[in-house]
């Protein structure tokens, strides 16, 4: 019998299936584990951005917190937290991710790029929704949306949870010769929550101390979503060319750390 | 094939690092039945997390054909799902039809209406019971074991026995362990680990002297150190 051979292409497409449906099952995966020990399961997901998003809608009534601009306040607050929560989320998913996909392993087409890409997917979603929900919710509560230019506070959005599934991915990338820079990432990155502009716009900023800001990428992304969301505000730093640089410059870092060798990796930093 | 080509594998520990294997090479036909013979400590865990997939090399490469399977792997079995999603999960991720191994598992399981409860409520006893059922329920083309051939009281474990020597009508077998009966019974080609290295002996025998050579050694030491202790 003459074997019959495929074309390349034949091979490619069902290779990108198989990748497709493992992804897809990995994602699936996620979703069903995600504090599954927990009686309010699921809902945690939503449940903690929104406990942080009232505890800071909280702290602006009690120190009496005046907006920069003509919009109201939980208005003001979402379009600062809930870009940086999906930077924030998306990191501690695919950290977590990494120990996730060890056990699966034992399948032959997972491997850690995947599961970090279906534990951002998922973090992308949630976030997605969790956006929605809020602001439909403040629709319903107290009469007020406002979406200027969508596709500009989606493109913020994306930045900033590309971002934060690029950061991971380096980090973890990192990790393979020092394990420790994966347990101090939260130390590393306690201090975006205060210089990425979740409580105040870049147009309050001093020139000085905006030139020093604007080297956080956080802050285009926090930025870019407020403009998009808001007609009366366009703020003065709100660049997608820095944010989209860095996103491509962490992803290229994490597929070079990624693929090498980790014995030579420290004799290269030794 | 399955088996190692020029696999270095160290890892660090207490500040020190340790190699288990240096550019080693050894291959067997998929369809094989190796027993090993491998003393404690002496790195057969690793050896076999490589073979199947769960750890990288830190060099060279392992080749595989087919599915490699630990035999009673509960690895990606989640403490959060129930069993039955648990196993239906697996035979998404291979392409299986998930009723038939799930209906496979719980009849061979013996777990009844617990194959529909999250694992976490399981014991030790039923957890391996149902990853020992899915090992026998996967289409496997080479089983791999560090020492685990069957699990339960004496009931289940000649079911176990039955189940795998029918598996391995046509599917082989990697099997480490510290039981040269246990090899002699399942496998038809032996060899030892020993000093990072597999090596065939030409017979069953063979291997058990050598090894029975080694682990008296290593027991000499162990008497020793106790010794040393008391002094």
């Amino acid at each position: 019998m003459i074997p019959v051979e495929r074309p390349a292409s034949h091979e490619m497409l069902r290779s990108i299936g198989d990748t497709m449906r493992t992804l897809g099952n990995i994602v699936r995966r996620e979703i069903a584990t995600r504090f599954t020990g927990d009686a309010l399961g699921y809902a945690w997901t939503y449940v903690m951005p929104l406990s942080s998003i009232g505890f800071i809608y909280l702290a602006f009534a009690y120190f009496g917190r005046v907006l920069p601009f003509d919009t109201d306040r939980l208005s003001f607050i979402l379009s600062g937290m809930l870009p940086y929560l999906a930077f924030r989320f998306t990191v501690n998913a695919v950290v977590r991710a990494r120990a996730m996909a060890q056990p699966l392993r034992v399948f032959a087409g997972v491997t850690p790029g995947l599961a970090y890409t279906a534990a951002a997917l998922v973090e992308f979603y949630n976030g997605l929704l969790l956006f929605a929900v809020l602001m439909l919710l403040n629709f319903l509560a107290f009469g007020n949306l406002e979406i200027d230019d969508p596709l500009l506070a989606l493109t913020g959005f994306s930045l900033a949870w590309a971002l934060g599934a690029t950061f991971a991915y380096a980090a973890l990338g990192f990790a393979r010769f020092a394990e420790i820079l994966v347990r101090s990432i939260n130390v590393v990155l306690r201090p975006l929550f205060f210089i990425s502009g979740i409580f105040y716009t870049a147009n309050e900023l001093p020139g000085g101390v905006l030139d020093v800001l604007r080297y956080n990428p956080l802050l285009d992304a926090v930025e870019l979503t407020r403009t998009g969301l808001f007609l009366s505000y366009t703020s003065r730093s709100a660049g997608i060319a820095y944010p989209l640089v860095c996103v491509l410059a962490l992803l290229a870092t994490g597929l070079v750390l990624h693929r090498a060798p980790p014995r030579k990796i420290a004799e290269t930093l030794a | 094939m399955i088996g190692f080509l020029d696999v270095s594998k160290s890892y660090a520990a207490g500040g020190q690092t340790r190699c288990i294997i240096n550019k080693f090479s050894q291959l067997f036909d998929p369809y094989d039945r190796v027993g090993i013979l491998a003393a404690p400590g002496s790195g057969k865990s690793i050896l076999l997390g490589m073979l199947c997939g769960l750890e990288t090399p830190s060099s060279g490469s392992i080749v595989r054909q087919g599915l490699v399977w630990p035999i009673g792997h509960c690895g990606p079995l989640h403490p959060g799902m129930t069993g039955e999603a648990n196993v239906r999960s697996v035979a998404a991720f291979l392409g299986l039809d998930a009723d038939e191994i799930a209906i496979y598992c719980q009849l061979f399981s013996e777990l009844g209406d617990d194959f529909h409860m999250p694992l976490r409520f399981y014991s030790g006893s039923m957890r391996a019971r149902l990853g020992f059922a899915l090992s026998m329920a996967l289409p496997v083309t080479t089983f791999v074991s560090d020492e685990m051939v069957s699990t339960g009281d004496a009931g289940f474990r000649s079911k176990c026995d039955a189940a795998l020597q029918q598996r391995l009508t046509h599917a082989g077998l990697i099997l480490f362990t510290r039981n040269p009966q246990t090899a002699q019974r399942l496998c038809s080609r032996h060899g030892l680990l020993q000093d990072g290295r597999i090596e065939m002996c030409a017979t069953a025998q063979g291997a058990a002297t050598r090894f029975a050579g080694q682990t008296s050694e290593f027991s000499a030491i162990v008497d020793l150190m106790a010794g040393l202790e008391t002094i």
